[in-house]
């Protein structure tokens, strides 16, 4: 061999050394010495998690199921992202079994086509998604212990990356749990989907019969494990079994429901309720082609105001909680953007309207959103002992304002504008949602009038009850009859029933696989571990992407808009007057003076049309100011970037070479 | 002041002492604020350099072949290398010096490429954590693809030719963990060994080691793999070069 081949192949063996070494290195180390720099540790156990995994008595085992083969064989270089993802769970479950030192243990799985992994999979629950002709895709996990329980993760979605640690951390929990945890749940709404399980769900798809979707909110709770069970608008009795009621838009319950509920809070249960001036998103009006306006008929409001007035507090109808500072952009009926005042973003990075003293919203990442939501308040008759202590607030500069039903579902929906001029600013924040506890009195310290029980209705507004119906104590049903709780208890009231629906809550990607689109879910779920005093799931679910958009655009935004408002509403009142006098015009006209006024009348009409356009011509011309500002801070930075650094370097580059060059003549010229 | 400092100096001085070190860094900063700005950096509003961090792995592959082309292909084709290697310089020096006067001057363009994280900390709050690690494994990966670069110049006399390669070889760094690529490889077979091929395919990828790092991640395994890869390459350079001696 010739020094230069013994050179080559010496060459070749450095390199082959050097990529077995990177392989071993990353086999081996690749989840040790591992610094997490981001803002909120997405890549650490949090406190939360060490806390669960030291109180496990017995081991449990983590089964990972990925079919990573599948993905390298796919060929579909958009995976290689999952193959990332994968690698985050594993290194994630990887510091679990880490810091469990024996409570845990992880096994990998890649289940092929036919294999023990494969059906194992199947009949854990991971979820199976259409891979290849015999394979299906899976990426999910079960955790297991020796007693045979089992909690499942379906799917671990790419795009829930900061809910992973909560996920697993969750099925430990749920796994090591002696029971379900009951969660009843009445409402005048079809929240839970009729509580019907997938099979039934599945077969109901099958017939071709139309299944009632589930809010992602409780189609999650369920996923989770908790056994949510529906619990009829009009019971008499709630099961002192459940762990929690959850009370979703309750809209003129009877008196019997209420003393239901009543009753349950005075055992002890725990409450959370959420009810609504105007749930305009979760109760719209139905659509009636017909009668375009008739939305304004349908009430959408919802109460429980005899049971919070026991309890010192109230939800007043028609008031609604507003803040200029918080309220998000929408789009106007007359186009351009504004802000709705009713419609508020509230937490995030900065915890605007988050309450300290209950860390139910504090922590939350995501901003948590409210659509129109009411104020809780406290009650001129305060009641003794009862706290009432805001989890959700407005700004200090929000306000309360009042709206009736047309302003709000009218053709359209909200009025933007016409809301933002009613607005007043305030000093001091509204609060949005409260927490009330103490030792709760019964809103029915008498008991029920059996005269309720048996009719189960409510007399309605101005109806005189019947003779012999008017409730008295003698009267009353005193076999269940508590007149306050034993022991200091807990409600929860939320103002706002929207921010539990779909669209401020979850964006939907098939079957089951639900994507927080907001902060909502976990204010939800945080509600009830709160009662459930859980706080190390609390603490882990809180975690995730802080909402990081272009602050500068939006204050840009604002401030576009709140130098063009009063213009706007100029402009758009001058509009308004010439259609109104335009119309009026058009009426004059019959067909008996038709002939006569016709050339007056014309010309009118053509005057007044003109001055409309030269109105929306006005009204374009602002709204594109608004947005040109945006624009053109856009242009401002590309060009700053792409070409204003690369011309400061050449601009230096040119300098240094002119001052090199000068040096060199001078040289040049003293050599000379 | 020892031998690779001086060959560092005299490497670095040389970068700047030509119109050619400007018309890179020109080019060079140009493409990498274009890149995400093409792809609505400003329109989806989400204040992160996350289009930043993911266009330059592309990016390097084009660059570091550029910069390190002439590192050793010129020095060759003029025959200064016979001069390099008779002054009191080892080969070990020579390649140290030079491999670190390319990495410093890819790090000051990545320095210049500041204004974006100014740009993003106007516009909102990032979160300074995974820029800074972005920063790290985009010099960590500069820094790889330059000492790819620098075993292709000493391979060849010819610039052009050690370019191409080394590009070739910087792309093949990149994408040899997609799946497309263990497709290619394992065929539509699966087994024990494919599935040993596609990982360890998978751990040559740069992909896999910068992608954690532009998420805020570092991990001593992943600095680990990207700086074995860079010191490996500089490793075979010194063997090629030593053998260019011997000859």
């Amino acid at each position: 061999m010739t020094g230069s081949h013994r050179s080559l192949v010496a060459t070749a063996l450095v390199l082959v050394i050097t990529l077995c070494s990177t392989f071993l290195v990353t086999q081996c180390a690749g989840d040790v010495a591992r610094f997490d720099l981001t803002a909120n540790n997405l890549f650490t156990l949090s406190d939360g998690t060490k806390q669960i995994i030291d109180g496990l008595q017995k081991p449990l085992t983590m089964q990972l199921y990925y079919s990573k083969s599948l993905v390298d064989r796919s060929g579909q270089d958009r995976l290689r992202e999952l193959n990332n993802y994968y690698v985050y769970v594993r290194d994630l479950l990887r510091s679990y079994e880490r810091y469990g030192k024996g409570k845990l243990k992880l096994e990998e799985y890649d289940p092929r086509g036919f294999s023990e992994a494969e059906q194992e999979a199947d009949r854990l629950g991971v979820n199976r998604f259409p891979g290849g002709e015999d394979e299906g895709l899976y990426f999910g996990m079960a955790v297991t212990s020796e007693a045979g329980a089992k909690q499942v993760v379906k799917v671990f979605d790419a795009m829930r990356q900061s809910q992973v640690e909560y996920q697993v951390s969750e099925a430990i929990e749920l796994a090591t749990a002696r029971k379900k945890t009951k969660v009843g749940v009445l409402s005048s709404l079809d929240v839970t989907g009729g509580n019907m399980t997938p099979m039934m769900r599945q077969m109901m798809q099958m017939q071709g019969q139309r299944v009632p979707e589930p809010w992602g909110n409780f189609e999650a709770l369920q996923q989770s494990s908790y056994e949510v069970t529906d619990v009829k608008a009009d019971a008499e009795t709630i099961d002192a079994e459940f762990d929690y009621l959850v009370v979703v838009h309750p809209k003129n319950l009877a008196d019997k429901t209420l003393f239901a509920i009543d009753q349950f809070v005075m055992r002890g249960g725990k409450l959370i309720a959420f009810v609504d001036p105007a749930a305009l998103v979760a109760d719209p009006a139905p659509s009636n082609p017909q009668n375009p306006y008739g939305g304004s008929d349908h009430d959408s409001s919802s109460n429980l105001d005899k049971l919070f007035a026991a309890w010192g507090a109230r939800v007043q109808p028609g008031k609604f909680a507003g803040d200029l500072d918080l309220a998000q952009l929408q789009p106007t009926r007359r186009g351009g953007r504004q802000p709705m005042i009713g419609l508020l973003a509230l937490g995030g990075a900065d915890g605007a309207g988050v309450g300290d003293a209950v860390p139910i919203a504090k922590g939350v990442d995501s901003k948590i959103v409210v659509c129109f939501a009411g104020t809780v308040e406290r009650t001129d008759a305060a009641v003794d002992g009862v706290e009432l202590t805001p989890i959700l607030t407005t700004t200090a500069a929000g306000n309360a304002f009042t709206a009736d039903r047309f302003e709000l579902t009218g053709m359209g929906g909200p009025d933007a504008e016409k809301l933002l001029a009613k607005f007043q600013p305030g000093v001091a924040p509204v609060t949005i949602a409260a927490r009330l506890h103490g030792k709760l009195k019964s809103a029915f310290p008498e008991g029920l009038a059996k005269s309720d029980v048996e009719d189960g209705e409510k007399p309605k507004d101005g109806e005189q009850p019947k003779e012999g119906e008017t409730p008295k104590p003698d009267d009353a049903d005193s076999k269940t009859n508590l007149k306050e709780c034993a022991e200091p208890n807990t409600v929860l009231v939320f103002a706002d029933v929207d921010m539990l629906a779909d669209s401020f809550s979850f964006q939907r990607f098939g079957p089951g696989l639900l994507y927080p689109a907001s902060g909502n879910p976990a204010v939800f779920r945080n509600a009830i571990d709160y009662l459930a005093g859980s706080p190390a799931l609390m603490s882990i679910r809180s975690r995730g992407n802080f909402d990081r958009r272009f602050g500068k655009v939006d204050q840009i935004e604002r401030e576009a808009d709140k130098a063009t408002r009063e213009q706007v509403s100029r402009i758009n009142a001058d509009k308004e007057r010439f259609q109104q006098e335009l119309q009026s015009l058009q009426s004059q006209a019959n067909e008996q003076n038709v002939g006569l006024l016709r050339n007056d009348l014309k010309q009118k009409s053509d005057e007044l049309q003109k001055q409309i356009r030269e109105k929306e011509r006005e009204l374009f011309k602002v709204q594109r100011e608004k947005s040109e500002a945006i624009e053109s801070l856009g242009s401002r930075l590309r060009w700053l970037n792409v070409l204003g650094v690369p011309l400061v370097v050449l601009l230096v580059g040119a300098a240094l070479w002119f001052v090199n060059v000068q040096k060199r003549l001078a040289t040049k010229g003293g050599a000379a | 002041m020892s031998a690779t400092t001086a060959v560092f100096k005299r490497e670095f001085r040389g970068y700047f002492g030509t119109p050619l070190a400007y018309v890179f860094l020109v080019a060079f900063l140009a493409t990498a604020a274009f890149m995400p700005f093409s792809q609505s950096f400003f329109e989806i509003r989400d204040a992160s350099l996350r289009l930043f961090f993911a266009s330059l792995p592309s990016l390097f592959a084009f660059f570091a072949p550029a910069v390190a082309m002439r590192m050793w292909a010129e020095e060759r084709r003029t025959g200064t290398i016979e001069l390099l290697l008779t002054l009191p310089v080892t080969i070990k020096q020579a390649v140290l010096g030079k491999f670190l006067a390319g990495w410093a001057f890819f790090g000051i363009a990545l320095l210049l490429t500041s204004s974006m994280v100014f740009t993003v900390s106007y516009l909102g709050d990032p979160d300074l954590g995974p820029i800074f690690t972005g920063y790290v494994g985009a010099f960590l990966l500069a820094g790889a693809y330059l000492a790819i670069g620098a075993f292709f110049s000493a391979l060849t006399k010819n610039q052009v030719i050690a370019f191409v390669l080394g590009a070739a070889a910087c792309a093949l760094f990149v994408w040899v963990g997609s799946p497309a690529v263990t497709k290619f490889v394992e065929g539509s077979e699966s087994g024990a060994i494919s599935r040993f091929v596609s990982n360890f395919l998978g751990s040559m990828s740069f992909l896999t080691h910068y992608d954690p790092m532009q998420q805020g991640m570092l991990a001593l395994g992943h600095v680990v793999a990207i700086l074995g890869t860079t010191v490996g390459f500089l490793c075979a350079t010194v063997l090629l070069l030593t053998e260019t001696k011997s000859r």
